[in-house]
């Protein structure tokens, strides 16, 4: 089983089963347009349903690793194929819920992880997009409203018979994501005071969590950073700090370390992108550097981890 | 964190069997939870952020002033820093995690000089220049250091600054051909790896992580697929004839990593690399003979065959069957 190999290979053996599923995919796709004369998008979602159930069926029944991935990338090509065939004929409104519809009856039924998060991914932008035509800019703040506060619920909250890990993680990153590179310039200012305190409440409430394991004067100048984190940061740069918050608190590795390197893009680019001469963001990274060396002296009381 | 006990993947596969009721669920990830390791995290994390955050300021105050230091004080400041960190290094000893660090560090300051020194005199000379200096300069610390990082660093730079050179100095005026000084890289690199190789089975313990000898290796079939990929998308057939220089390449790369005592990690870059250049020429092939949706479909038959063929090598290899 894929356990037992060495990472680079169980990582090498997926991407050549993806790339040979994919493009068996792509071939059944061109050979119905072009041998069959199947040109319209619903025939096309017709078609993407029928080889989303044979990849379904044949997960099930190959029990090689090398296929079970291929015919894994095979459904992904079928719920692509359904989504934009609808795309193709309904417009981006129905293509969202179609994509939501998709996600919510595959996620139980597929074993691969990442087959989930792609599939929950998908839904969240063609949801993004669609409420963009509608609401603009505000769609982002949609989004993130919704995405951020179930996000942590489903990283915090008992999960269910089914591994709540890819749709959690889809959900958290979906702010970051969207305010990071989607809207554009407009990401470092974005998302509004609502916004701002919910990322600030969710992230004092995981701190919170942590009561019985830190120190009241960690917890309050952690809380205090917290703030001002939440105040000076976009929207996403909050959402990373909760991501590594939960990742912490659950003593969850992957989700710490995902949520490290989010919150160390936000700061780069906050600092890179800050209004500020460069010599005053020198005063101000020096500043912020003592504030943090105080923090974590206060919390090992001179350099020894309690 | 400690391995004897239960993990969070514990946890969750016991919630997932109904074996934890939703109200202990909570309890259980916390009692799963390293608490001490997961504070040692946290308390290095708040002092690597705080000392980056430091760090960057400093920089920062220096880039902000850096038109009012004169030329020799900026020189000097690097200098200076460069020859304090260099000699606590040796002082230290090479033997030493810190030692083996703050070479390194000299060793990047020694690159972060010479940019200062070509920026203030306006040298005029090439980039290559730059990294091919940087590693003359630093080849008697990479030599002594028995350090992967140093040698990952050297070859690197020597590699980027061959790279920079074939392009400045070669494809612009003319003067060689882009291909034959891919060859010499690839050959360069191809004996620094049949040289680690061979002095890591003579006992040479610093040699022993697979990652840096994994890393050229992928360096040697990138460079050998990317030759390849650019000899047989050319309209100019007459380029086929540099074709064996790629598969020589491979050739080689099977010869060194076909004994399984070197393990598996240069065996997979080999068989991928494989799989890369066997599809570049069937899909060349094909497409003098077919067009249009027969060759997206033949395409997709041709990466489902060699993706088949090295998932089927790569299994085989790990159950001991080749």
């Amino acid at each position: 089983m894929m356990e037992n190999r060495p990472w680079y290979i169980a990582a090498s053996l997926s991407i050549l089963a993806w790339i040979a599923g994919l493009l068996t995919t792509a071939a059944i796709g061109v050979a119905a347009r072009e041998i069959l004369g199947l040109a319209d998008g619903l025939t096309f979602s017709i078609l993407g349903g029928v080889v989303t159930v044979l990849g379904l069926i044949a997960t099930r029944q190959i029990k090689a690793v090398f296929l079970q991935e291929a015919c894994t990338a095979v459904i992904l090509g079928g719920a692509f194929a359904i989504v934009f065939g609808i795309h193709a004929e309904f417009g981006m409104d129905m293509a969202a819920l179609t994509s939501l519809a998709v996600a919510a009856v595959l996620y139980p039924l597929v074993n691969a992880n990442t087959l989930r998060f792609v599939l929950v991914s998908m839904a969240l932008i063609l949801t993004g997009l669609a409420l963009e035509n509608h609401l603009q800019t505000y769609a982002f703040d949609v989004i993130a409203l919704v995405s951020l506060p179930l996000g942590a619920a489903f990283t915090l909250l008992p999960p269910p018979k089914v591994d709540a890990r890819p749709l959690s993680l889809a959900l958290l990153l979906a702010t970051p994501v969207l305010s990071g590179i989607s809207f554009g310039t407009r990401a470092v200012t974005q998302g509004g005071g609502v916004l701002t305190l919910m990322g600030l409440a969710l992230l004092l409430g995981v701190l919170i969590l942590m009561r019985r394991h830190i120190r009241l004067s960690v917890l309050i100048a952690l809380s205090l950073s917290a703030a001002v984190a939440a105040w000076a940061l976009p929207a996403g740069g909050t959402a990373a700090l909760l991501i590594l918050a939960l990742g912490w608190t659950k003593g969850d590795r992957a989700l710490a370390i995902i949520g490290a390197i989010v919150t160390g893009y936000f700061l780069t680019r906050y600092y890179g992108e800050v209004d500020l001469s460069l010599l005053h963001k020198s005063f101000m990274l020096c500043a912020v550097g003592l504030a943090l060396l105080a923090t974590w002296a206060l919390t090992t009381r001179g350099g020894r981890v309690r | 964190m400690d391995k004897a006990r239960t993990t969070l993947s514990d946890v969750r596969a016991r919630r997932m069997k109904s074996e934890l009721d939703a109200k202990s669920y909570w309890n259980a990830v916390q009692e799963a939870r390293a608490h001490d390791a997961w504070r040692r995290w946290g308390v290095n994390a708040l002092l690597a952020l705080g000392l980056a955050h430091l760090l960057a300021g400093v920089i920062t105050f220096f880039a902000a002033n850096w038109q009012a230091i004169p030329a020799f004080g900026k020189l000097g400041l690097i200098g200076g820093v460069l020859i304090i960190t260099a000699l606590t290094a040796l002082r230290l000893g090479l033997d030493r995690i810190a030692g083996q660090a703050l070479l390194i560090s000299a060793s990047v300051l020694v690159g972060v000089w010479l940019a200062v020194f070509g920026q203030i005199y306006q040298t005029g000379a090439d980039a290559y220049d730059l990294f091919l200096t940087w590693v003359v300069l630093i080849a008697p610390w990479v030599v002594i250091s028995r350090n992967v990082v140093m040698w990952v660093l050297a070859l690197t730079l020597a590699i980027l600054g061959l790279w920079l050179y074939t392009y400045q100095d070669v494809t612009l005026t003319g003067r060689a051909n882009f291909k034959e000084m891919n060859t010499a890289i690839m050959a360069l690199q191809l004996g620094f790896l049949a040289i680690a190789e061979g002095l890591r089975e003579r006992g040479e313990d610093w040699l022993r992580p697979t990652w840096p000898r994994a890393l050229l290796a992928l360096s040697v079939a990138g460079h050998a697929d990317y030759m390849a990929i650019r000899i047989l998308a050319s309209a100019d057939l007459g380029q086929v004839i540099m074709l064996p220089a790629p598969f020589i390449t491979l050739a080689l790369l099977t010869w060194l990593y076909w004994p399984r005592a070197r393990g598996i990690a240069g065996f997979t870059v080999m068989v991928i690399g494989w799989a890369v250049f066997l599809s570049a020429c069937a899909i060349r092939l094909l497409s003098e003979a077919v067009e249009g949706w027969p060759f997206i479909i033949a395409l997709a038959a041709i990466a489902v065959l060699t993706t088949a063929s090295s998932a089927y090598v790569l299994n085989a290899r790990l159950k001991g069957a080749i």
